[in-house]
């Protein structure tokens, strides 16, 4: 067994803040800690703490919430120093963690990352990449600022015409100030193949970038949802949390091309929620559009992710209609877990998680005729579901991500 | 040139011309004055002026217009140099208008027309300002910053280029007067400033100004010529004066003559809170200075005029519940602030514990709108839980090291445990097992136990001395291990620390009569347990930490001494300067010994 002491980091905790990379590190978490492991998870927090403290214990003595935050979102500096230099330095000596497993600098600071390195010479520091932040100014999406059209590359010039008020050389700056970060750093992980050779493309040397998916805990898929007699596989539904890159506008343009024969026959529901404020201007056109099709789509709001498993044995398919690359939806893999058969956006990571005609279908990204016509094709009878479901792969496994991982830990570069 | 002057001025016949016109600056104050500067390239002698917002005219109460020449823009578009084509206006409008109002000057020169519109990008910036008016001949240039300045605050001075504004003076004791306000002088005009009081004068304490920057004043005129400066200031200016003056002259050298102008002195509070606030709030905690200031001016001040008055007769009021034990091992001194409530729950852990037969428990109220509150709890807290009380109302708030002195002084155990009221024990007979550490160890002169916040991370663990390198040149209290689990903050059982806290500790009463009691120099309440350890130890009496003894803590603390600039923030940094003034070479040597 292994003899590691693991301190993972992650931006935030799953019961405070339910994106996909604060769910990965805290299963991770959870799967060390089953195995008896020495591991902590220090998830950052918004909260004000318990008398002016960087650091309290929210969730458990070895789930830690660091009460930290950032002053400049376009290079990740920590708001206040001390935090790193006093508060997290301290902890990393008491603790003396022999691997630091960063899931995020992300309103942490990407100075910890260095203070990591500086305290502890012979910790294994290890990154998660969970999406393109590092690459893209714009929220990590690689998605043009103004047109929302895919970028497909990060280089100072074209990042400048996405940000008008800055030069390439800032962009240019903003790199290197991220290189010299990295050098920190003994191994990268890569949740899917799309993402690495993106961030090899940029910089990262292929020999310190690792693919190893998220993983889910092992469960039987859901038994397949029981028909009404004449009934067809004609439940679809997107899950997630929903903002501008999350395709959800072209779902709901999909559903108003169906014919009204169609919409009779056919059921969509939409489970999660914006994150509010973020983006007022969306969240206007989404609430528009949710009123002018109520009473045909079914918007149920956010869910607890222990209900998932529920709410999809309810439905025949999940649709991803992502209007970005994506990395690794945690989404794609909970429908793997759980037998339901996905339509997605023909791109990025989707496209490589989604084996087009195995796990489901592909449909030309942002094409809203295209994905109706799809669902419409698909919904007419059950042999298309029967066929995926007898032919769709399980999730990557969680415990064989945990192998894995640690392997990384014992061989990455000292 | 007024406005009635504005308006005979004749208009033009015929299509009029546009003129080249532009605005460099505007800003807009307390919503009905307009500052305006900019140049209209018009070499007739008159201009006519209208404000128009939202499309229609804004009717004035008074117009002042400054002209001064631009030969950037005579360069340009023709004309003599020293054509005073450009212009700095003073609008007062008979009503404020809206913050989003659309603003247009119109103007009508002798050799046409043009409108200008006052844009967010010449809005308040006030380097713009200055280059406007930098080409201006002297006498011009300052005739501007007049104009300019006089929209700055009612009641400053006006000294032709300079102004001043005293905005607080303090009779500080009968030692002298605390100044807090700003002063404007771009181009260090002054001479002399001095403080008189009666028939005392003090030194010049122009040069010895606490400056610290004035975002208010800033963004009401930012007009930095040449090298800028940080208008605003602080100052105590040492006079004889005497007690209870209310009014003193401030004597302001300039070129030509000395002026003297009245000012009111208000009184310094007795009241360390209201006291420490009004001199301590003008100075913001991060700003680069802060030391300085406090050092030079905001220390000396505070030391002068706050004295810590012993109760008067008949301010301080005991009440008791129950049958106290005649002569106790321990008095447990809790003073209450803020809420009363705490006492529910620790006395309730108090009532349950093996000790409680030898032990005084005495709360002091160190906060007059808790009397009623306390007493209520003691009332019937002493019949439920049939724990005998002692409280003592001190009548006004004293600082928790006044508090601690009077509850002590009020006490007759043979040790005390200083106790905050929000320190709940988590095992029974940790009284007990204190006092044996403190007992067993030859040289102890304190004890604390290690305390815990809610969550089990740590919240006291003894205390050490840090530098910040906000404020490098003061020694802070450091408290190691804070906020992290118990189980990763690991040390002997029992280990010599360079002091422990007060919020749990157990001391002799003689040593602790013998050394004083707790310094009520220092403000509200912090440093003031350190100081006692120092202090013991100066008597070769140390302070230990028994780990194994643990209480929570539920430090109310919002704010870390990192987050924003506070008056608390403020507090902290004047205890600890005054801490490490006292005790820097004995802090020095425990840093050292603790590194090695």
């Amino acid at each position: 067994m292994s003899e590691d002491r693991i301190l993972l980091v992650a931006h935030g905790h799953p019961t405070v803040s339910r994106g996909g990379a604060e769910m990965v590190a805290k299963l991770l978490f959870d799967e060390y800690r089953a195995r008896g492991l020495d591991a902590t998870l220090l998830a950052r927090s918004s909260a004000p703490s318990h008398g002016g403290t960087a650091f309290s214990a929210g969730h458990s003595l070895r789930e830690l919430s660091f009460h930290t935050s950032m002053s400049d979102y376009f290079v990740f500096r920590s708001a206040d120093a001390r935090h790193v230099f006093k508060d997290f330095r301290e902890l990393l000596l008491r603790l003396r963690p022999t691997v630091v497993h960063f899931h995020h600098y992300l309103h942490l600071g990407i100075e910890l990352i260095h203070e990591a390195r500086r305290t502890l010479p012979d910790a294994k520091i290890v990154l998660t990449l969970h999406e393109y932040l590092l690459l893209c100014h714009h929220q990590g999406q690689m998605v043009k600022t103004k047109s929302y059209e895919l970028c497909y590359r990060s280089a100072p010039d074209d990042c400048a015409r996405c940000f008008p008020e800055r030069s390439a050389a800032d962009f240019f700056l903003r790199k290197r100030y991220f290189e010299a970060f990295l050098e920190d750093v003994d191994a990268f992980i890569a949740p899917s193949r799309f993402l690495l050779e993106r961030y090899v493309e940029w910089g990262i040397p292929a020999e310190r970038i690792r693919f190893i998916e998220y993983g889910q805990p092992k469960r039987e898929p859901l038994p397949p949802r029981e028909l009404a007699a004449g009934e067809t596989r004609n439940r679809f539904a997107y899950f997630g949390q929903i903002n501008r890159f999350k395709g959800v506008l072209v779902l709901l343009e999909a559903w108003q091309r169906l014919s009204a024969k169609e919409k009779k026959r056919i059921q969509l529901e939409i489970h999660g929620s914006t994150l509010l404020g973020h983006d007022p201007a969306f969240d206007e056109v989404l609430r528009r559009k949710l009123d002018e099709l109520d009473g045909e789509v079914k918007y149920f709001g956010p869910y607890e992710s222990r209900e998932l498993r529920g709410l999809m044995a309810e439905i025949d398919w999940v649709i991803v209609p992502s209007t970005w690359w994506e990395n690794s939806p945690v989404v794609i893999e909970e429908a793997l877990g759980n037998g339901r058969p996905i339509l997605c956006s023909d791109i990025g990571g989707m496209a490589e998680k989604v084996r087009d005609g195995l796990d489901g279908h592909h449909f030309a990204v942002g094409n809203a005729a295209a994905l109706a016509t799809l669902m419409a094709k698909v919904s007419r009878g059950n042999e298309a579901w029967d066929e995926l479901r007898s032919r769709m792969g399980p999730p990557p496994a969680l415990a064989h991500t945990a192998d894995q991982q640690l392997e990384l830990y014992r061989t990455a570069r000292s | 040139m007024n406005l009635a002057e504005a308006r005979r001025t004749l208009r033009s016949f015929g299509s009029p011309r546009k003129l080249h016109a532009h605005i460099d600056y505007w800003g807009s104050f307390q919503g009905d004055e307009l500052l305006i500067a900019g140049w209209v390239h018009d070499l007739g002698a008159t201009l006519e002026l209208e404000l128009w917002a939202d499309g229609s005219e804004v009717a004035l109460t008074s117009l002042t217009i400054v002209r001064g020449s631009r030969p950037d823009v005579t360069a340009r578009y023709g004309g003599e140099p020293d054509a005073r084509i450009g212009f700095v206006l003073r609008a007062d409008l008979a009503q404020s208008l809206r913050s989003d109002a659309e603003l247009t000057l119109r103007v009508h020169g002798s050799q046409g027309e043009a409108e200008l519109g006052l844009t967010a990008t010449a809005r308040e910036k006030g380097e713009k300002f200055t280059a406007s008016i930098r080409g201006y001949a002297d006498r011009d240039r300052q005739a501007a910053i007049r104009l300019a300045t006089s929209v700055l605050g009612v009641g400053a001075i006006d000294l032709g280029s300079v102004r001043l504004n005293v905005e607080r003076a303090f009779l500080v004791g009968t030692r002298g007067v605390f100044l807090q306000g700003w002063l404007f002088d771009p181009e260090a005009s002054l001479k002399g400033l001095r403080v008189r009081v009666a028939n005392a004068s003090s030194e010049d304490v122009l040069l010895e100004l606490g400056r610290l920057p004035r975002p208010d004043v800033d963004r009401a005129i930012d007009v930095r010529l040449g090298a800028g400066g940080d208008w605003g200031f602080v100052c105590f200016a040492p006079v004889q004066a005497p007690a209870g003056s209310a009014h003193a002259e401030l004597l302001i050298e300039t070129r030509a003559a000395v002026i003297s102008v009245p000012v009111d002195l208000l009184p310094l509070s007795r009241d360390a809170v209201r006291l420490s606030t009004d001199l301590l709030s003008p100075v913001d905690p991060s700003g680069a200075r802060v030391v300085e200031l406090l050092e030079a001016h905001i220390a000396p001040a505070i030391e002068a005029g706050y004295q810590p008055a012993p109760p008067a007769p008949g301010e301080v009021e005991v009440y008791r519940f129950g049958q106290l034990p005649a002569s106790p091992k321990r008095s447990l001194v809790i003073p209450l602030f803020g809420r009363a409530d705490f006492m529910l729950y620790q006395l309730n852990e108090l009532a349950r514990d093996p000790d409680l037969a030898e032990t005084e428990i005495v709360y002091v109220i160190d906060d007059p709108r808790l009397t009623e509150h306390a007493l209520g709890f003691a009332r019937t807290l002493h019949e439920l839980l049939e724990i005998p009380l002692m409280l003592v109302d001190t009548g006004r708030n004293r600082g928790f090291a006044g508090a601690i002195n009077l509850g002590a002084a009020q006490s007759s155990g043979r040790y005390l445990v200083l106790l905050n009221s929000d320190v709940l024990p988590k095992e029974r007979g940790w009284l007990d097992r204190l006092e044996r550490e403190l007992e067993a160890l030859p040289d102890a002169g304190l004890v604390g136990p290690r305390l815990l916040f809610h969550d089990g991370t740590v919240q006291h663990d003894g205390i050490a001395f840090r530098r910040d390198p906000t404020w490098p040149t003061l020694w802070l209290n450091d408290h190691p291990g804070k906020g992290i689990p118990a189980h990763l903050v690991r040390g002997p059982r029992v280990e010599r620390v360079p002091a422990v806290t007060a919020a749990c500790a157990v001391i002799a009463r003689a040593f602790f009569q013998e050394l004083g009691g707790l310094d009520e120099g220092y403000i509200v309440g912090d440093y003031e347990d350190s100081d006692l350890c120092l202090r013991a130890a100066a008597r070769g009496r140390a302070s230990y930490v028994v780990r194994d003894v643990t209480l929570y803590h539920l430090e109310r603390q919002s704010q870390s001494l990192a987050g924003s600039g506070s008056w608390r923030t403020m507090v902290t940094l004047y205890n600890a300067w005054r801490h490490g003034r006292r005790w820097a070479s004995e802090i020095e040597a425990s840093v050292r010994a603790r590194r090695t």
